[in-house]
């Protein structure tokens, strides 16, 4: 856990829009309609994304407030289900095509063949890969409209603005470098714009 | 008058983090104490630089880590900003009251918040723990806000010369100590 533990690795995002009184229904609600699914059928390869509890990912039910709200703070995580093709499977591939080629006497897969066995074999493979889950913290100061997400690489990052877009579609994240110059007017951001970098190179 | 801009109209600013970063450095190894406006206060904060440095040249052909305790003040470390190297790598630590954060800062603007926080409740339960991290959190990004706004005063302050002055010579004076430490080794 990357923002409860003392060692903190995050991304702050700031959150832009007007926060409804009803904020903790309409959440709720929200969180409730982009929460993570199980998939009705294992043979699945893009990724399995939506919301969980922050204490338990395999918690996925947010009726119960006390779960996720400690006012002013609300905290989830952001659950993420991959499953990933084994290294070995294209050497398999290689040897279904091949046997193919002699059943058939035939020097090479045709495409559609070729195309046919690969699905096939993938089908296969997913149904007996166990997906691999990722659960990163998300922890929101709502009256103060800032969050810290627990993970500083792009990916779950980008999976993450993109789901919280889709969650919670009237509010807007921003990230952190235009916060930190937060307060600052643009007379004097354009001013500091002028001068150059500090050079302190000794001849 | 002046007006807060939104995120869309902030300039992007090159040198913005590795500046920052090295008169952050200078003002540690200088005083060492900074005063701030922590949220709604006026605070002293007490920042140092601890064991992690790193350097790049600017066409980015040339960089280096310098790690351990006496990083800062490394004949390496003042040779290199003497050449022109940028800081784009700074473990401190922030001291206010009795909380202390360790924090990495980095001069990509895109980088994450990288900190040790102080750990002030004892066990509790999740939300007591949620509230504190938070808390925590929140405090530690006003001190960086301050810092952030102290910088800026100071590069647009007609005295910024003097400033500028005082960290060449800083630079100047770092190789030559330790230029002088070597000879007495």
């Amino acid at each position: 856990m990357a923002i409860l533990k003392t060692q903190l690795a995050a991304k702050r995002y700031d959150v832009r829009g007007e926060v409804p009184s009803d904020w903790l229904t309409r959440f709720e609600q929200r969180l409730d309609a982009c929460r993570f699914t199980e998939p009705l059928s294992p043979l699945y390869k893009e990724p399995r994304i939506g919301w969980a509890s922050l204490e338990n990912w395999l918690d996925t039910d947010f009726s119960d407030r006390n779960a996720w709200v400690s006012e002013p703070i609300v905290y989830f995580t952001l659950r993420v289900d991959e499953k990933k093709l084994p290294p070995t499977f294209r050497k398999h591939l290689a040897k279904r095509q091949k046997a193919w080629c002699q059943e058939n006497n035939r020097e090479s897969c045709p495409a559609s063949i070729r195309t046919e066995l690969k699905e096939l074999l993938e089908a296969e493979m997913l149904a007996k890969v166990q997906p691999r889950t990722t659960a990163v913290e998300i922890a929101w100061n709502v009256p103060e409209g800032w969050l810290l997400f627990g993970h500083v690489s792009d990916t779950p990052n980008d999976r993450f603005r993109k789901l919280f877009r889709l969650t919670f579609q009237e509010l807007g994240l921003e990230a952190v470098p235009a916060s930190l110059l937060e307060g600052q007017s643009i007379e004097r951001l354009d001013q500091l714009l002028g001068h150059g970098p500090i050079v302190l190179e000794v001849a | 008058m002046t007006t807060t801009p939104l995120y869309e109209e902030v300039p992007v600013i090159p040198h913005f983090g590795s500046d920052l970063l090295v008169w952050l450095w200078w003002r540690a190894e200088c005083s060492g104490n900074l005063h701030l406006r922590v949220g709604e206060e006026d605070r002293e904060v007490l920042v140092w630089v601890d064991n992690r440095l790193r350097l790049l040249s600017a066409n980015e052909d040339w960089k280096a880590t310098l790690a351990g305790e006496q990083a800062p003040t490394t004949p390496e470390a003042y040779h290199a900003l003497a050449k022109g190297k940028r800081v784009v790598e700074i473990r401190v630590c922030l001291q206010t009251g009795d909380r202390q954060y360790d924090v990495t800062l980095l001069a990509d603007p895109d980088g994450p918040l990288r900190a040790k926080l102080p750990a002030l409740v004892r066990g509790g339960g999740l939300n007591e723990q949620a509230l504190e991290r938070m808390y925590l959190a929140g405090e530690l990004w006003e001190i960086l806000l301050g810092i952030v706004r102290v910088y800026i005063d100071e590069r647009l302050s007609p005295e910024w010369p003097s400033y500028l002055s005082a960290m060449r010579l800083w630079v100047r004076e770092g190789m030559a100590d330790a230029r002088v430490a070597s000879d007495d080794e």
